[in-house]
């Protein structure tokens, strides 16, 4: 079965802390003011003491049906045979940015200095084979290295792995949330992108709508 | 690098406008009085540079005073405070030792400039005149003596007794326990240490350290005339 | 383990890379690694080591990976308990800074006037730069008396605590302060230990544990139970400050289903994901505290039984001493069946319906907890009756109106805290900021008392064997006792200073009079001279509580400096960041240092203090650098924390005090040979030869001195005991003269033969799972039963009744006895010699303020409501129209204290402090978000960014501290020392009224006014501006001159390469 490779992300823990941005700068050497994740503040909406928000981790959300592959002119976007994860071969990049337009989440960032594209990859130089369950005596084991930011996550509210193991780090968290009865979310899609990226976030904690609604 | 006050190629002719004069004053009293261990030195390298003097005059004069002993920087950078804050100004002397007046150099590239110079002299301009003024150790004395009536007698005092050399230990033993000491005070706080009296005296420019305390000229002149009034 | 390709984490980047600058800040020719800009087919080895991140306080196990020395990839140690492998981005940012152009590699002396916008700097030698400070330490001390060294130091997390502590009594002086102490943690801090001689409910400074236990899988697959259901956090936010620590935890916990209460008036992300959250008004605490004691009194929903067993709330008072009555006083010649070390006390017995003896572990009385009537005459009341009387205004209603905060929201917080079987009060630093610094931790430790959260677990007050704990003492424990001056009471044991809480009179005096003669530690002498520098510190007639941690009245030294009385602080060494960004009302310190002769500092990298007012700097190592720079465990793990690399010249932090001290020691000792007289502050003049001549008879105030013809100075002591020499007593603490040493001690504790084998064996003696990673390794780890331990004062002590709680009720004291104690005469700290009592206008001032207030006279001992001083209420005594706003402060994820402002990937994120306000008050004003904006207190004016948010309440702001590097970067064509423009201690509040105990004073809850602003000059706000922070090779603080011309330097990259035996050593110590 095709792999489906994604971030799973709890945002009843997420605490906006922005650390997985910095994780991300420091392992793919990130330029001053381009990032690969942003952490955007939904909310606050309402009024004390009925007041609520929550925090969104906002990355490239490994689209199955990624709409910035259709439109590269030279294939520089691309998905991995071996692990269906989009990439970006910035050799093959001529920076037209056709992709960044493309990109319903405006994931994908100029790097002006090396004149292409670039976005989350998952950490695929460390993950590609990775089932995103931690060996805790080598974080760096390619058969469950995580990326930095899920290692890093100082709230424990990220996870990694192929969706379609169900033994995989991603598979296990988004299955005790559904168990749980927790709210799962994707973020919306209009253009059939069909985004492989899962939110939890419980009702209790915040309603995933009501912050859209302002900006839709 | 010290810059010539009147590189502004305006003629040094023209009379320099009194307005500003306080302000100048002030900024100079701001740096000439930032670090504790360097006020002396100032006050005196102005008061030196009234007349003006050759750069290694200064220098040698600065390296000469006991207060040197205790400072961190170099005579030429204590200098060179003086005239960045605007007490002193640089007059550039020519190989004739006359001064080099503005039009000589103007239109001139820095090598040629530099040709010129044979050497540096330095003399204090109004405002560091007006601050000698100001902070003469008699002015200073005279306001620090008038601050708390209850000091006078023990600064006579010490003063008199400074007119020898004494470490801070005979001055300690000479006041402490004292009812000066807890003059003003609370009754129920601490008394001042015997410390205060020096520090307040070094600070009015009436006595200096030197292997010891020892009372400065100014101070001298004050302490004598103080006696000579209370003699009347 | 995989050999890892090692170029895309290379500081180095090609030189097609635009902007981009090479390498590192050492010149380690040969050592550079050129990159491709794809991934080098070739590996290079990688080695792991374990360490502690050190930045901020609560220090997170993590791993260190390096290639070619350099670190090269930080990330959070999977093993943590606490942890679970978290790391935020102040440790990540780590590597930036460690890395980073700001860093001070070799002593620098200031080489220009003071002052930023000229400030430059020579490089010298390590010798040249000890026999500086030395030198200047010695003359001053020579010229002014030992009283004119000061030292001060920096707050949590900071290295340095004990070696500025403990310098100035090496030099005979008094005088140390910390930004924080009296602001930050010293108070809640000094309250537990007064109430109960226990564990504070501090988070963040690591006192509460017990909420972190069992998260650890591997924990709780031993057993370990996950006990807290029910947490309030008052006034923390553990997700922003202690991000990857106590604030993964607190994640955890949430996950687990337990209930959060939090009281802060911002919408902070604990707040966020409350349960209950209480938007309190700033410095209104006292109010809201006050309401949770009514309704609980009023619903009776505390623990009934303990109250009456294990607290001193039924003790009969006397409202003129404000002391509980003793049983011999209402009964006289009655004799208690206790040791005289257990007094009994007086209360209403209901068994009996009469007063009686209040007997510790009677059975037989069944105490009153709320009563009055009549005594000896007099109308008293017990203490539970004063604390409900005093409570009694404050209904939900009343705090509503006072705090800003829904009745309804409030009953529902106390309700669920109440109602559980269990619950603790975490409280947060914010109180330690207000005047109402004391009275917060009475109130919140009082609450977990009278409900009986104490000692159980699922509490916050709970006691747990210090770092590997060790086998117990054999026998049944003793009587507790509790020894408060400095931390531990360490000095207590020291110089035997101080009365021992919790042993009789007489055994106090026994001690001190079998302490012999001399001026050794533990000497009379020496008690005597550590008494007098108690006497002399700063600012502590009035504020006693300082004493804990043997710390001056910050506003007292700055007036001392200023005034120079009563003595001159003046020759000042100061280990901490930025003094400019952390004093409150930073610019009245500005002012005053051109009274201060020179100025020693030592830090990684100069900060807006030292370009404004340093004249020398030692450079320091980061903790990357420093072996042993945290000896923190997590719990009940012990992690290491190696020095993995090393730049230039920089030493660990104790080492320039300990070579500082013994150069200057040995100049004076010298003095002293050769017959000058050096002047102790203390007590007078003295010389090496042999003690100063007793002078004349003193007249100041001292109760064993009465003015006497024949009494001298020294009090009654023999004066031939007062031979001085340098450093006094104990000298400096926590000073050392090599690394090797350390690193050898570090090593062993580890279990590792050599610093060799543990540097080269990382999975044996470095991972707490040793090499299998599958089992801990118990030199690491305690067993959890051991660790997490209940019931203490349950326990039956030597003298067969239970143990019991070290303070002199051997109760906890909810009615803080000690406090009123303190007031009067400085007890426990100022003994044998006495201090004289508080001025009573503190007490005043206080009334002045609350004309409601029903405690008369200082200090308190229990929890009041003060109405901040700078009120915004119309009508209050406090109020100016002209100052409407409330303003506070709290942390952002992205700093620690004043650190990390150098660091690009945060500052990119966080470029300059927003000013958090609600989206109606920034129309009000004619502002919108992201405006630049004015804020102008009575101190001043700063300039931020508005943001809006519509968490906050409409009359309340919200900044965090800022300074801006970038200020007197290089690239500037006009420098300021960055410390003015965007910083809210330059307008936070210096001045009295103070915290009664404390002296705090006011950093949060002061009113302002606000309008739009502009950008700074100077100031970096876009990304790419912040490039020249990023890590280059052309760090800034290399000697420009020895550039210039070329000079060949060769950096020292390893610490034993440098010989520390020849740095001028001195006689002493």
């Amino acid at each position: 079965m095709a792999q489906k490779r994604a971030l799973v992300i709890d945002l009843d823990r997420c605490s906006g802390c922005d650390s997985c941005i910095v994780a991300c700068k420091f392992e793919n050497n990130v330029t001053l003011g381009n990032y690969w994740c942003r952490v955007i503040a939904m909310g606050p909406v309402g009024e004390y003491p009925n007041v609520e928000m929550y925090w969104l981790p906002v990355h490239c959300q490994q689209c199955e049906n990624s709409p910035c592959i259709g439109v590269c002119p030279t294939g520089a976007s691309y998905r991995d045979a071996a692990n269906g994860v989009v990439l970006i071969d910035k050799s093959k990049c001529i920076g037209c940015q056709y992709c960044m337009y493309a990109c319903p989440y405006g994931v994908r960032q100029y790097n002006a200095a090396q004149g292409v594209v670039e976005k989350c990859t998952l950490c695929n130089h460390l993950t590609a084979n990775s089932d995103g369950i931690e060996n805790i005596a080598d974080t760096a084991d390619p058969d469950h290295a995580v990326p930095p930011c899920v290692h890093n996550c100082s709230c424990g509210a990220r996870h990694f792995g192929d969706l379609n193991d169900p033994n995989s780090g991603a598979s296990k968290a988004l299955a005790a949330a559904q168990a749980a009865g927790k709210g799962v979310h994707s973020l919306p899609d209009r253009s059939g992108a069909s985004p492989s990226t899962r939110y939890i976030l419980s009702p209790e904690v915040a309603s995933w709508d009501a912050p859209w609604k302002g900006m839709m | 690098m010290m810059e010539a006050s009147q590189a502004d190629g305006t003629s040094s002719a023209a009379p320099k406008p009194p307005a500003g004069l306080e302000e100048r004053t002030s900024r100079l009293n701001k740096v000439v009085n930032r670090n504790p261990t360097h006020r002396e030195i100032h006050y005196k390298t102005l008061r030196y540079c009234l007349t003006q003097r050759l750069e290694h005059e200064v220098e040698e004069h600065i390296a000469s005073f006991p207060e040197f002993g205790y400072a961190s920087q170099s005579p030429y950078h204590l200098l060179s405070f003086l005239v960045e804050s605007g007490g002193i100004d640089v007059i550039e002397l020519d190989h004739d030792g006359l001064p080099i007046a503005p039009e000589r150099v103007s239109g001139l590239s820095e090598d040629e400039h530099d040709d010129l110079v044979a050497q540096y002299s330095y003399k204090t301009n109004d405002a560091g005149e007006r601050l000698v003024e100001q902070m003469s150790p008699k002015n200073r004395l005279e306001e620090l003596l008038g601050i708390v009536p209850d000091y006078y007698e023990t600064y006579i005092e010490v003063l008199g007794f400074l007119q020898e050399r004494h470490d801070l230990g005979s001055i300690d033993t000479l006041l402490r326990g004292r009812d000066v000491l807890m003059a003003g005070r609370d009754p129920d706080d601490r008394p001042i240490q015997p410390s205060v009296f020096i520090d307040k005296l070094e600070k009015a420019g009436g006595i200096y350290w030197e292997n010891g305390w020892l009372i400065t000229s100014e101070g001298k002149e004050l302490l004598d005339t103080l006696r000579e009034k209370k003699e009347d | 383990m995989q050999k890892v390709t090692m170029t895309r984490r290379s500081f180095v980047k090609s030189a097609t890379v635009a902007g981009a600058a090479l390498a590192l800040s050492t010149r380690l020719t040969g050592s550079l690694v050129e990159a491709d800009q794809a991934w080098a087919a070739t590996p290079t080895d990688r080695k792991m080591y374990v360490s502690i991140c050190h930045g901020c306080i609560q220090a997170c196990p993590c791993r260190v990976y390096v290639e070619d020395n350099i670190a090269v990839k930080i990330e959070g140690h999977p093993l943590a308990p606490t942890n679970l492998g978290s790391l935020c981005l102040k440790g990540l940012n780590q590597l930036h800074t460690m890395y980073s152009p700001r860093r001070v590699l070799y002593p620098l002396k200031r080489a220009g006037d003071r002052g930023a916008e000229n400030a430059k700097w020579e490089r010298i030698s390590w010798d040249d730069a000890i026999e500086l400070a030395a030198s200047k330490i010695a003359d001053a001390i020579e010229k002014y008396g030992t009283y004119s060294f000061f030292a001060s130091v920096g707050g949590g997390g900071a290295y340095s605590f004990m070696q500025a502590m403990t310098i100035p009594m090496a030099f005979g002086s008094p005088t140390v302060f910390e930004p924080g102490c009296a602001q930050c943690y010293l108070p809640r801090f000094s309250i537990a230990n007064y109430m109960y001689g226990g564990s504070d409910q501090s988070i963040a400074d690591c006192a509460v544990l017990e909420p972190f236990k069992g998260l650890s899988p591997y924990e709780a697959a031993r057993g370990v139970s996950q006990d807290t259901k029910v947490i309030v956090l008052w006034g923390a936010q553990p997700s922003v400050s202690q991000t990857a620590q106590s604030g993964r935890g607190m994640a955890e916990l949430r996950a687990k289903g337990c209930k959060t209460i939090v009281v802060d008036p911002n919408m902070s992300p604990d707040a966020v994901k409350a349960t209950v959250w209480l938007r309190v008004r700033p410095a209104t605490d006292g109010a809201l505290i006050l309401a949770w004691y009514r309704y609980i009194f009023e619903k009776k929903l505390y623990d009934e039984q303990f109250v009456k067993t294990w607290t001193n709330l039924p003790f009969v008072v006397d409202p003129d001493t404000h002391l509980p009555l003793y049983a011999r006083e209402v009964f006289p010649g009655y004799q208690q069946s206790t040791p005289a070390n257990t007094p009994a006390y007086v209360c209403f017995d209901l068994n009996t319906n009469a007063l009686q003896p209040l007997e510790y572990g009677s059975t037989s009385v069944n105490p009153e907890v709320f009563w009055k009537g009549e005594v000896n005459g007099k109308q008293c009341r017990t203490a539970g009756q004063i604390y409900k009387d005093t409570a009694e205004p404050y209904t939900l209603q009343k705090a509503a109106e006072i705090c800003w905060v829904p009745e309804e929201t409030i009953e529902e917080a106390i309700k669920i805290y109440a109602e559980a079987p269990v619950a603790g009060i975490a409280n947060g630093v914010p109180s330690d900021m207000q005047q109402i610094a004391s009275q917060v931790p009475l109130g919140c430790c009082g609450l977990d008392m009278i409900m009986g959260y104490v000692n159980k677990p699922g509490a916050t007050l709970t006691q747990n064997p210090g770092g590997m704990g060790g086998p117990a003492l054999p026998g049944p424990p003793p009587r507790p006792t509790t020894s408060f001056n400095g931390f531990g009471g360490m000095f207590n044991m020291v110089y035997g200073i101080g009365y021992v809480v919790g042993a009789t009179e007489e055994e106090n005096a026994a001690r001190i009079a079998a302490q012999p003669p001399g001026m050794m530690p533990g000497g009379q002498g020496a008690l005597y001279v550590m008494n007098q520098l108690l006497l002399d510190r700063l600012g502590m007639k009035n504020h006693k509580g300082l004493y804990q941690w043997a710390h001056s009245h910050i506003p007292s030294v700055l007036e001392a400096i200023k005034t120079g009385i009563p003595y001159k602080p003046r020759v000042w060494y100061d280990m901490s960041g930025n003094k400019l960004a952390m004093l409150g009302n930073a610019g009245s310190w500005y002012d005053a240092f051109k009274e201060v002769d020179f100025c020693i500092c030592q830090y990684p990298m100069l900060t807006s203090f030292q370009v404004e007012t340093a004249d020398l700097v030692f450079p320091l190592e980061e903790w990357l650098e420093a072996t042993g720079a945290s000896e923190f465990g997590q719990l009940n793990y012990r992690f290491p924390s190696p020095g993995i690399v090393h730049l230039g010249e920089t030493v660990p932090n104790s080492v320039p005090p300990q070579k500082v001290v013994n150069a200057a020691s040995k100049k004076l000792n010298d003095a002293l040979a050769a017959g000058r007289q050096i002047v102790f502050g203390a007590t007078g003049a003295v010389t090496g030869a042999g003690p100063a001549t007793p002078s004349q008879s003193s007249t100041a105030k001292d109760d064993e001195l009465q003015t006497s013809k024949n009494a001298t100075v020294y009090h009654g002591n023999d004066p031939a005991q007062f031979e001085l020499s340098f450093p006094f007593g104990m000298g400096l603490m926590g000073g050392s003269q090599e690394e090797s040493v350390i690193q050898q001690t570090h090593a062993a504790s580890f279990g590792a033969p050599s610093y060799q084998a543990f540097m080269d064996d990382v999975g044996t003696y470095q991972e707490p799972f040793g090499a299998g990673y599958d089992t801990p390794n118990p030199l690491f780890v305690t067993d959890p039963k051991a660790y997490w331990v209940y019931g203490q004062h349950l326990e039956t002590a030597a003298d067969g009744l239970p143990v019991g709680f070290g303070t002199e009720s051997r109760k906890c004291e909810v009615y803080c006895t000690l406090l009123v104690k303190m007031a009067k005469d400085g007890h426990p700290y100022c003994y044998p010699r006495a201090q004289e009592p508080v001025d009573i206008s503190i007490g005043q001032e206080i009334k002045d303020q609350n004309p409601s207030y029903e405690y008369v006279g200082t200090y308190s001992p229990i929890c009041q409501h003060i109405e901040p001083i700078e009120s915004p209420i119309e009508g209050e005594l406090g109020y100016d129209p002209e100052y409407p706003l409330v303003i506070t402060s709290g942390r952002v994820y992205y700093f620690h204290h004043g650190t990390m402002r150098h660091a690009a990937f945060a500052r990119e994120l966080y470029p300059v402090p927003d000013v958090r306000m609600h989206p109606k008050t920034a129309e009000k004003y004619g502002l919108k978000h992201m405006d630049w904006v004015e804020v102008t207190s009575r101190r001043g004016t700063i300039t931020g960014r508005v943001y809006t948010h519509a968490g906050m309440h409409e009359g309340v702001l919200w900044m965090e501290r800022f300074w801006n590097p970038e200020c007197f970067d290089s690239s500037q064509s006009h420098k300021t020392g960055g410390w003015r423009e965007c910083n809210i201690n330059v307008i936070t509040k210096n001045t009295a009224p103070y915290n009664e105990v404390f002296g705090s004073y006011t950093n949060r809850g002061f009113t302002v006014n606000i309008k739009p602003g502009k950008r700074p000059e100077g100031i970096w706000v876009q990304p790419k501006e912040f490039e020249p922070f990023l890590p280059t090779q052309n760090n800034q603080y290399v000697d420009g001159l020895g550039s210039a011309l070329k000079l060949e330097q060769t950096p020292i990259v390893k610490f034993s390469d440098w010989d520390p035996n020849a740095a001028p050593m001195g006689g002493g110590l």
